[in-house]
């Protein structure tokens, strides 16, 4: 038993290192076409992590993910285009805004016992309430957004590049790194209690799980992941206005990720959104012109993997290789 | 002094006493049993007792503390470990790791808590299936991890809700084993059961509950022959077998 | 009171009566099968776009296509819940409201796909032109969109009160292993629920047709306020989605006349969350609930 488990991560060792030299690499063989959709992948995935920490691993689903992106975006723009302060200390602002208000919202629903449908209905009306907010607030640009300058050279301390390779490697490391974190939190103590409290809330209080405590720092790190990535959008794309980052297609795009690739798996969303992303794009290049297939698409792969794969893809193969080890004992 | 005092627990649900100014004493090392029929108020008394359930009025000291107004969590933390009536397993975790969510309770380290609950589910003898998915174990064996679970949390009192529910005579009489092992380990016992029988071996003395309020209590031979007891709760019950 | 205040208040109680009928539908699916509809919005999209074709294809009065546009969302609904969510019934509630968020976005999209993402506006000449009655400005598509809201919703009530089927409805809705017990075929009953919800939504949509230029996405807001009075009303609570739909309606129009437009969905998302918070039952629950 134990040596299937050292040969199981010795081989997941070796897979993350390819991937990783890999991942170096890509920069030095694709054009840029390809380098935005791979950018865009990554963005996805950081969203699905995000995601996956609170409602994959802790069981509260949220319909709401694009507050917290949102506010990472909104916070370091602001604070870069107005006080010109480094937008790697506004992510780290954004974060801890983001976190803040996860906190409240967290705190308000637990406290008020809301689960389901209806803590995801909470989630989605404080996005919106973010989004018309924000569309009113003259401060930050109302309705028309903020317009970044365009960097003429590369500044790494003010978050500024001019190569999409630089924007790359950023985004790489945030998804690695928030990956890394994701499954060291998941094998450890928090982990445990984030499943222990989605499996049965009131058995893990009984054991001694600090269930709202628990709770609360989930959606805390959840919205912290999910307003880096924020930042990273608006510093990438070089525009954000309300619509586009409170958007309800962002907290879906936080969502998609985890259902494909399977939620509550630290690699889950890395998978989900190594599929979707790159489908949509052969959808829509093969169907150019035509406007909404892709998203049809994203309906239907939504549909099937609900239906029929609610674990994901990841999910699939554990059964596969259940099966498997059960037909050789 | 008592290690556990209940003082005057009341709770009602629109109006309906569930429980009725019920008050016990547990001291340590004591095996106490709490009977009752069904619907008697055993299980609301005991959520009220580890904090599931808010009492509307009483006090509850544990090794001299306070303890009512406290959330469960807390409640366990201070040793006082529950079970539930129906095995609340984590279903997607494994044996060990279910057992070490209790041990985490006290101990932050994860060698450490690993090693508490290896201890704990070698206690119940579970440790064979320590590796396997807790919803793939049978009832009986998903009895044993809830026991396994609440014991990870070292407790000084556990709190055992109708442990033999739903189980085969087999599996009974395990469990039965298993218990009378816990105690004399040197944890302090409260448990909750319908059946006499179990409870009258292993008691040390008993409460009776019926219809929310505190009947009889005392050493099981006097509990049994409280004419109360006969009449109310035994006698329709078509006599006692014990 | 000033008068145009007075003005704000009866538009806001004409379309909150077209609210009310699309979150009654809404109220209805929650309550009879426990799902939160995340394809309303599209399907009230769906209803405005059958309209539109029709009308324009066939040069005809929006209102003689309204029988095509009910059928259609009856159809969609019911097989929906009939082939779709009656599989994964067990599930977790997470999973039923994914579910229909995917057949959001398909038919959303499939719209998209076929009327390309541009505004397109229903011109009937006859609807547009304001009557006055008195200083009252009323247009009359809206007029016909509250007066038709209200039959509807009428005769919504009468369905699920009066008849067999609407009883049945009622029954799974309030004990739903009771109701197999008594032998009402719940899967059937779900999915003509889920059809009326949908048709609910869909004649909504239809009647807002005239009124409105429509696009692919305008479902989305009109969803949100439908979850909005939904939950106001209390989930699964077809006499609180009536009155809430009035209450939203009209809120919207005063906070849009005291403090601009843009304004109004955000006191409208206040009162939302702070109703999920304080008292997520809604307004009017009922009090003989057993606890």
């Amino acid at each position: 038993m134990n040596k299937l488990m050292k040969n199981k991560s010795l081989i997941l060792m070796i897979i993350s290192i390819i991937t990783l030299v890999l991942l170096i690499f890509v920069p030095f063989t694709v054009n840029r076409y390809i380098y935005s959709i791979i950018i865009s992948l990554m963005i996805t995935a950081l969203l699905g992590q995000s995601w996956n920490l609170m409602s994959g691993y802790a069981g509260q689903f949220s319909f709401g993910h694009a507050t917290f992106f949102g506010l990472g975006a909104y916070t370091s723009t602001y604070l870069y285009t107005t006080f010109d302060i480094s937008p790697w200390l506004g992510m780290i602002c954004g974060m801890l805004v983001a976190a803040f208000v996860g906190i409240i919202i967290g705190y308000l629903s637990f406290r008020y016992k809301l689960r389901g449908d209806f803590f995801a209905l909470v989630t989605l009306a404080f996005a919106e309430l973010f989004r018309v907010l924000f569309n009113n607030l003259p401060t930050f640009g109302g309705a028309m957004g903020i317009l970044l300058k365009l960097p003429l050279e590369d500044n790494i301390w003010m978050y500024e590049f001019t190569k999409y390779e630089s924007y790359y490697f950023v985004i790489l490391i945030l998804v690695i790194l928030a990956t890394v974190f994701i499954y060291f939190l998941s094998k450890n103590r928090f982990g445990l209690n984030l499943i222990a409290i989605k499996t049965n809330i009131n058995a893990a209080g009984a054991l001694g799980v600090n269930v709202l405590g628990n709770q609360l720092l989930a959606m805390a790190i959840s919205a912290s992941i999910a307003a880096a990535a924020g930042t990273f959008y608006a510093q990438y794309y070089g525009f954000i206005d309300p619509t586009v980052v409170f958007e309800s297609d962002i907290s879906v795009r936080a969502i998609v990720p985890c259902i494909i690739g399977g939620s509550g798996t630290a690699f889950g969303p890395l998978l989900g959104a190594l599929v979707i992303v790159p489908l949509q794009e052969i959808c829509n290049s093969l169907f150019e012109g035509v406007g909404g297939l892709n998203m049809i698409l994203y309906g239907v792969l939504i549909v099937v993997f609900v239906l029929f794969c609610p674990e994901g893809i990841t999910g699939l193969i554990r059964k596969v290789i259940a099966k498997r080890k059960g037909i050789l004992k | 002094m008592s290690l556990f005092v209940a003082e005057n627990i009341t709770k009602s649900f629109a109006g309906n006493k569930a429980v009725d100014n019920v008050s016990i004493k547990i001291n340590k090392g004591e095996f106490i049993g709490l009977i009752g029929a069904n619907g008697a108020g055993k299980t609301t008394f005991f959520n009220c007792l580890t904090g599931y359930y808010k009492a509307d009025s009483g006090k509850i000291y544990f090794d001299g503390k306070r303890i009512e107004s406290l959330p469960a969590y807390k409640i366990c933390r201070l040793g006082i470990a529950r079970t539930f009536q129906i095995a609340k397993p984590f279903g997607d975790l494994t044996v060990l790791e279910n057992a070490m969510i209790g041990a985490f309770s006290k101990i932050k380290s994860k060698s450490l808590a690993e090693s508490v609950a290896r201890e704990s589910i070698e206690f119940t003898g579970l440790l064979s299936k320590k590796d396997i998915c807790a919803k793939e174990l049978n009832t009986g064996d998903q009895r044993r991890l809830e026991l396994a679970r609440a014991l990870a949390t070292k407790p000084q009192l556990l709190l055992l809700d109708e442990v033999m529910a739903g189980l085969t005579p087999a599996e009974s009489l395990e469990v039965v084993e298993l218990i009378k092992k816990i105690r004399s380990s040197g944890v302090t016992v409260l448990m909750i059961e319908h059946i006499m029988t179990a409870l009258m071996a292993l008691s040390d003395r008993i409460y009776v509950l019926d219809r929310g309020s505190l009947i009889a209590s005392g050493i099981p031979n006097d509990v049994v022959q409280n004419p109360r007891v006969i009449s109310s709760y035994l006698g329709k019950r078509g006599g006692i077998n014990a | 009171m000033n008068f145009q205040v007075f003005q704000a208040l009866f538009d806001g109680v004409l379309m909150g009566g077209v609210y009310a009928l699309a979150a009654l539908g809404l109220s209805l699916i929650f309550g009879v099968m426990k799902i939160t509809n995340f394809a309303h919005g599209a399907m009230m999209t769906m209803g405005m776009y059958v309209v539109y074709s029709i009308s324009t294809h066939f040069g005809v009065s929006p209102y003689i296509a309204l029988p095509v546009s009910i059928l259609a969302l009856f159809i969609v609904g019911y097989l929906l819940q009939r082939f779709l969510i009656t599989r994964i019934s067990n599930a977790p509630a997470h999973n039923q409201l994914l579910l229909t968020l995917g057949v959001a976005y398909i038919l959303e999209n499939t719209i998209l796909a076929i009327f390309t993402p541009n505004y397109k506006t229903l011109n009937v000449e006859s609807l547009s032109t304001a009557i006055r009655i008195g200083k009252l400005t009323v247009n009359p598509a809206k007029l016909i969109a509250f007066l038709v809201a209200l039959v509807v919703t009428a005769l919504i009530y009468l369905l699920l009160y009066r008849t067999f089927i609407g009883k049945a409805i009622r029954a799974t809705s309030q004990e739903r292993d009771g109701a197999r017990l008594m032998g009402i075929v719940v899967n059937r009953t779900g999915a003509i629920a889920f059809g009326i919800g949908a048709l609910c939504t869909g004649i909504a949509g239809a009647l807002l047709t005239p009124v409105l230029s429509i696009y692919p996405t305008i479902g989305e807001t009109f969803q949100l306020k439908c979850f909005v009075i939904a939950v106001l009303g209390g989930m699964g609570n077809l006499w609180g989605a009536l009155i809430s739909g009035l209450i939203v309606g009209v809120v919207e129009m005063l906070t849009g006349y005291y403090l601009g437009g843009s304004w109004s969905d955000f006191v409208v998302y206040i009162v939302f969350v702070l109703v999920l918070f304080i008292k997520p039952t809604g307004l009017f629950e009922r009090r003989n609930r057993r606890e």
